[in-house]
């Protein structure tokens, strides 16, 4: 017989976490949420923003005004242009297939030649994105129209043959070097990073790292009810080790999940982690967090149905304010602020430490104190608010 | 027949309203969720992106002040914030090196996005007119490259202009005609339009979203209370009692429906008082939740119909709201070509969502026919084999 | 009320047997000191006292029973006991340790069978048992072992591998004991453990709690169920709204009452000229009546009816039904608390 209850704590965790796993896969369905619920979203994502994540703009009308912005268009990089004619552009605009449709003149040069401003139809899909490339495709056009502009004001102001004048701008035009701008970063080092899906598939592993870990809750709401948490409590068995025990099963459960869905989007889709060991002690820590936060829910909730809200609005909500739907840098100064309340922005941060930046565990410490910090003040709370409704007659 | 209906239904409405899961689920969740979401994506389609951008001109030519004068007057618009500094001075960066090592101290320090620097020599390479090509530098903070981008997207125009004026300089020289440098706006006069109608504003699109996909898990509580009934017991009752099977079934339909209906109403009601969304036409946006929530109902009574036991019919109900939810754009927008797009054109979340997006802004309800119709078509295929799979499962 | 009856415990070799199953303890308690010894319990929920003053001392191999009514404080006392809940004041030791809640020593020396099931109905029985040995610390290879023997004891060792959710309620319930037993404690807590059980399954229980208690294994038995606490318990503690009202064996207690059968007979007619000679019978202690019936009391029933049932006729009166009741712990209760024990 032991008098010392400590020296089981970890048998004790271990049996509890092995019991929790068995009864939480005799439940069929989370055999789904934990397997191929993160492959389909991960599948949709990368179909929506793998390669072929340039939202396109559509250009009706001809001429070399209209082939020349096109061509400006597309090389920036950042759109695809479709061709097409005004009926289908409005069509595919309205549908918000093609975020950005411009419908020009066909005789746009002959136009601008004569001096003559050009009207053109910028037709805007609803989507969010409309407004943000709105500019990039203004400014094209506006390149596109400097050397027709220029002959049509030339013209007037010579009175020169427009053969002539055509041929002279287009001659001092080619002479003339594009004044180019140059991104870098700070230090001059060339700043093409490759931003988009890598940030999304981290959000989205620990969106979903967490709202699956969260249920959790569920599983120890249900020891509650059955009785069985008060009779551990009646056993050599501290609260603390109940906590830990009714959460380790979730917690590695949510290590899985976010392995299995590095594993996944690394080997389908080519994201970049960045150094592993670092990977795996920072997903290690979150899935601890969102274990602590599940027992917080578990030890605080009556029913099921209620933690079933809960969860998901915890969840989503949680996961939407630390920035794993939205890049935390698109975030105003306020909700910026408010995103580090979240666990989930400490742990994105550490991801673009490690996987942007090739940061290794020593560059991540400050995030993974900060997230452990999370782990521990949930867990605590989790052991008193467990403890007072155990103990309540 | 009548009678028996109604005495069931309002006996599993009040069992529902008492459960305190109706409006933590079917209103308070969906609700506080697009609270939250509208406070993280509602600044992203209007100028509420913060912007701050420094800029140094290392040349002091005249084309380089010109650029340093047009980037300033930028301050202020659209949520740009510049922060200018002066090329000679100690304070900015220093203009032989470029000063990329102040530039980078200036944009921990300052909090900036992304630096225009004009380099040293700038004025005389876009004037010589050969040569050397003329670079602008955007010194960028990595972390930040939405903001970078719109801050070359200032840059680019002004080069525009810098080159116009350049090449109407240059080709006016050899036409031996000097023109004024001048800025002529006027070339392209841009007409805005919405085709498709400007649709929802983020925060509305969101909170759409979150509605449309918590009515399948509210929608869901009803139905499923044809299994528990048959679990506790009560089923067998029911079934004893004189009443036709039909009323049963009739019942349970428009308990979930009447549910759905009502926290869907709820939650758009309050939507628009308090986050101030503009629905479009109240007739068509009726039409289009009353076709939803018939949709929800119909696809939750499939999945009880074939699930075993009250609790795998709630867990495969789950997985069927959030599939359906996700690929029908209630998450994040699904693109509308491919086998995506295929996929979720087949969602009540696409044709609803769709469905408010055409009624944004639009004089009259009937916009949102042909989306009322398909949500109806995704009704009647679903509901009749519910029906018919549900009246099978009526036995004690 | 402190306990003033001398407790006669039962102590007989059962101290070896201890020292067998937990080896390395040393018991260093005397042979005569008692198990368990709870002294001055209180504990108040907002307006209701629900434990006022309770002491009570078990002994080794005793089986205890804390008889009284839904609602008299018997489930918070053993809860405090069991060191699930916090005594306003008062302590408890159990086998020489105090029980604390926020501490875990000295819960190995219990077990505890909650009132209400405390199983897992989506694990089988030998995978709760499995959980909960390893939760009081047992090894592996121990816990197999000792499941063995449990199964075996609760009738459940060939359906071991299904899940309990498909179990009978009798089965669950002896799941529920069966957990409790497994760590071989020194004081096995049985919180009315048939409570809407069925009579047969009911009786399956109180025969392995008697079966229990021989081997040396004390026993802390809540009920309202008086022919429980009767056939049962050694000792019998007597609670009422939070207080033991009195506590001994049940011959001591039923003796609190005095010894005398109730005779109660159901006449029509006059009985107002017999009732005199009845009193006047040796042996009767009083004569009353009731409506319809007249009720005599006396130190042995059964032998003066006939003389009773004689002046009756004589005088009179018809004879319905008789009933003779001898005097049991209902009548205790009755007499200390002016209450019946099921209401």
């Amino acid at each position: 017989m032991t008098r010392n209850g400590r020296a089981h704590v970890a048998p004790k965790v271990w049996t509890m976490a092995r019991y929790n796993l068995v009864r939480m896969f005799r439940e069929r369905i989370n055999l789904f949420f934990v397997f191929i619920f993160p492959v389909l979203i991960i599948a949709v994502l990368g179909v929506q923003f793998g390669e072929d994540n340039a939202p396109e703009v559509g250009v009706a009308g001809t001429g070399e005004f209209v082939d020349d912005a096109a061509e400006r268009l597309e090389e920036t990089g950042s759109v695809e242009v479709r061709r097409t004619g005004v009926s289908e552009l409005e069509d595919l605009v309205a549908e918000d297939t093609v975020t950005v449709g411009v419908v020009a003149p066909d005789d746009a040069s002959q136009m601008l030649r004569d001096d003559g401003g050009v009207q053109l139809r910028m037709l805007l899909s609803s989507t969010d994105e409309a407004a943000q490339i709105e500019g990039v495709v203004t400014r094209a056009f506006e390149s596109a129209a400097v050397v027709p502009s220029v002959i049509g004001q030339l013209r007037a102001a010579s009175g020169a043959e427009s053969g002539e004048v055509a041929e002279v701008v287009g001659r001092t035009a080619e002479a003339l070097p594009d004044i180019e701008i140059e991104r870098v970063l700070p230090g001059g080092e060339d700043a093409e990073q490759s931003f988009g899906f890598e940030q999304i598939a981290a959000g989205m592993l620990l969106l979903m790292t967490f709202l699956n870990t969260l249920t959790g809750a569920a599983a120890l709401i249900q020891s509650r009810t059955y009785g069985v948490s008060r009779r551990m409590l009646a056993s050599p068995t501290s609260v603390w080790t109940i906590v830990l025990g009714e959460g380790a099963g979730r917690w590695f459960v949510g290590l899985f999940q976010a392995v299995y869905i590095i594993v996944v989007s690394a080997v389908l889709f080519g994201v970049e982690w960045g150094d592993l060991v670092s990977v795996i002690v920072l997903i290690t820590v979150f899935a601890l967090v969102a274990a602590g936060a599940a027992m917080l829910v578990g030890a605080l909730m009556h029913n099921d149905e209620q933690a079933a809200g809960v969860t998901v609005m915890i969840g989503l909500g949680l996961g939407a304010l630390g920035g794993t739907m939205l890049p935390l840098e698109l975030f105003s100064s306020t909700m910026r602020a408010v995103a580090h309340a979240t666990p989930h922005s400490w742990a994105l941060e550490a991801f673009t430490e490690v996987g942007r930046r090739g940061g290794t565990i020593v560059d991540i410490l400050p995030q993974l104190g900060v997230l452990l910090a999370f782990a521990v003040v949930f867990l605590g709370l989790a052991a008193w608010r467990l403890r007072v409704t155990l103990t309540r007659a | 027949m009548i009678a028996a209906v109604r005495t069931i239904t309002v006996k599993d409405m009040r069992q529902r309203l008492r459960d305190k899961s109706f409006f933590l689920v079917g209103i308070v969740t969906p609700f506080v969720l697009a609270i939250i979401f509208d406070l993280v994506f509602g600044g992203l389609g209007g100028d509420e992106l913060e912007v701050r951008a420094g800029v140094v001109d290392a040349d002091q030519s005249e084309i380089s002040g010109r650029l340093y004068e047009g980037v300033s007057a930028i301050d202020g618009e659209g949520g740009v914030t510049i922060v200018t500094f002066d090329g000679d001075s100690g304070t900015g960066p220093d203009g032989t090196s470029d000063g990329e090592l102040d530039v980078r101290s200036a944009i921990d320090e300052q909090g900036l996005d992304a630096v225009i620097v004009i380099p040293e020599g700038f004025g005389a390479d876009v004037t010589s007119g050969g040569g050397q090509a003329p670079r602008l530098r955007v010194v960028a903070d990595p972390d930040r490259p939405i903001q970078v981008g719109i801050v070359e997207s200032i840059a680019d125009g002004l080069v525009t202009d810098i080159e116009r004026s350049r090449l109407a300089a240059g080709a006016g020289q050899q036409l031996g005609t000097s023109t004024e440098p001048a800025l002529q706006e006027a070339d392209l006069d841009l007409h805005r339009e919405w085709p498709g109608g400007e649709g929802l504003d983020t925060g509305s699109r969101m909170l759409a979203g979150m509605v449309v996909m918590f009515v399948f898990f509210t929608v869901s509580f009803g139905v499923t209370t044809l299994l528990s009934e048959k679990e506790t017991g009560t089923m067998r009752r029911l079934l004893a009692a004189p009443i036709r099977r039909d009323a049963i079934l009739a019942a349970k339909g428009i308990v979930s429906y009447v549910l759905g209906a009502l926290a869907t109403v709820i939650l758009m009601v309050a939507g628009a008082v308090l986050m101030d969304a503009d629905w479009g036409p109240w007739l068509g946006v009726s039409a289009l939740v009353l076709a939803a929530v018939l949709t929800a109902v119909a696809l939750m009574a499939v999945v009880a119909g074939i699930a075993k036991t009250a609790e795998g019919a709630s867990g495969v109900q789950a997985i069927v709201a959030v599939g359906l939810a996700m690929l029908g754009g209630s998450w994040f927008p699904v693109a509308s070509e491919g086998i995506l797009g295929v996929l979720s054109q087949l969602t009540p979340h696409y044709w609803f969502l769709e469905g408010l997006d055409s009624l944004a802004g639009a004089d009259s309800g009937s916009v949102v026919l042909p989306h009322v119709a398909a949500l109806v078509a995704i009704a009647v295929v679903v509901g009749v084999p519910a029906t018919v799979l549900l009246r099978r499962r009526l036995t004690p | 009320m402190p306990c003033s009856v001398p407790s006669r415990g039962r102590t007989s070799g059962s101290d070896g047997r201890m020292a067998e199953r937990f080896p390395g303890t040393i018991i260093v308690s005397a042979v005569n000191d008692p198990l368990v010894e709870a002294a001055h319990l209180y504990k108040r929920f907002d307006k209701l006292q629900a434990v006022d003053d309770v002491s009570l001392s078990i002994d080794p191999g005793e089986t205890y029973g804390l008889l009284g009514p839904n609602g008299a404080g018997k489930t918070t006392a053993i809860s405090m006991i069991a060191g699930l809940l916090e005594p306003d004041s008062g302590t408890v030791t159990v086998a020489g340790t105090q029980i604390k809640p926020r501490s875990t020593q000295g819960r190995e020396a219990i077990g505890l069978v909650p009132q209400d099931l405390a199983i897992y109905p989506d694990l089988s029985a030998e995978e709760n048992l499995m959980f909960f040995a390893s939760l009081y610390g047992m090894s592996k290879r121990d816990a197999r072992a000792r499941a063995d023997e449990v199964l075996e004891v609760i009738g459940l060792a060939d359906r071991r591998k299904e899940r309990t959710s498909k179990y009978s309620g009798g089965m669950k319930r002896r799941l529920n004991i069966g957990i409790g037993l497994l760590h071989s404690p020194r004081l096995l807590i049985l919180d009315e453990p048939t409570v809407g059980v069925d009579p047969q399954s009911r009786n399956a229980i109180l025969e392995s709690v008697e079966a229990l208690s021989g081997g040396g294994m004390a026993v802390l038995y809540t009920t309202h169920y008086m022919e429980e606490a009767e056939r049962l318990c050694d000792r019998i503690g007597i609670i009422d709204s939070g207080r033991v009202v009195a506590e001994g064996t049940t011959e001591q207690l039923i003796s609190r009452v005095g010894e005398n059968d109730r005779v109660r007979i159901e006449v029509t007619g006059s009985v107002d000229a017999a009732i005199g000679h009845i009193r006047d019978i040796s042996g009767v202690v009083e004569a009353s009546t009731e409506d319809h019936a007249i009720v005599v009391m006396a130190d042995d029933g059964s032998r003066h009816l006939p003389a009773v049932i004689n002046h009756l006729v004589d005088g009179g009166a018809q004879v319905g039904s008789i009933e003779v009741t001898r005097p049991d712990l209902e009548a205790v209760f009755l007499h200390l608390t002016g209450k019946a024990l099921r209401e």
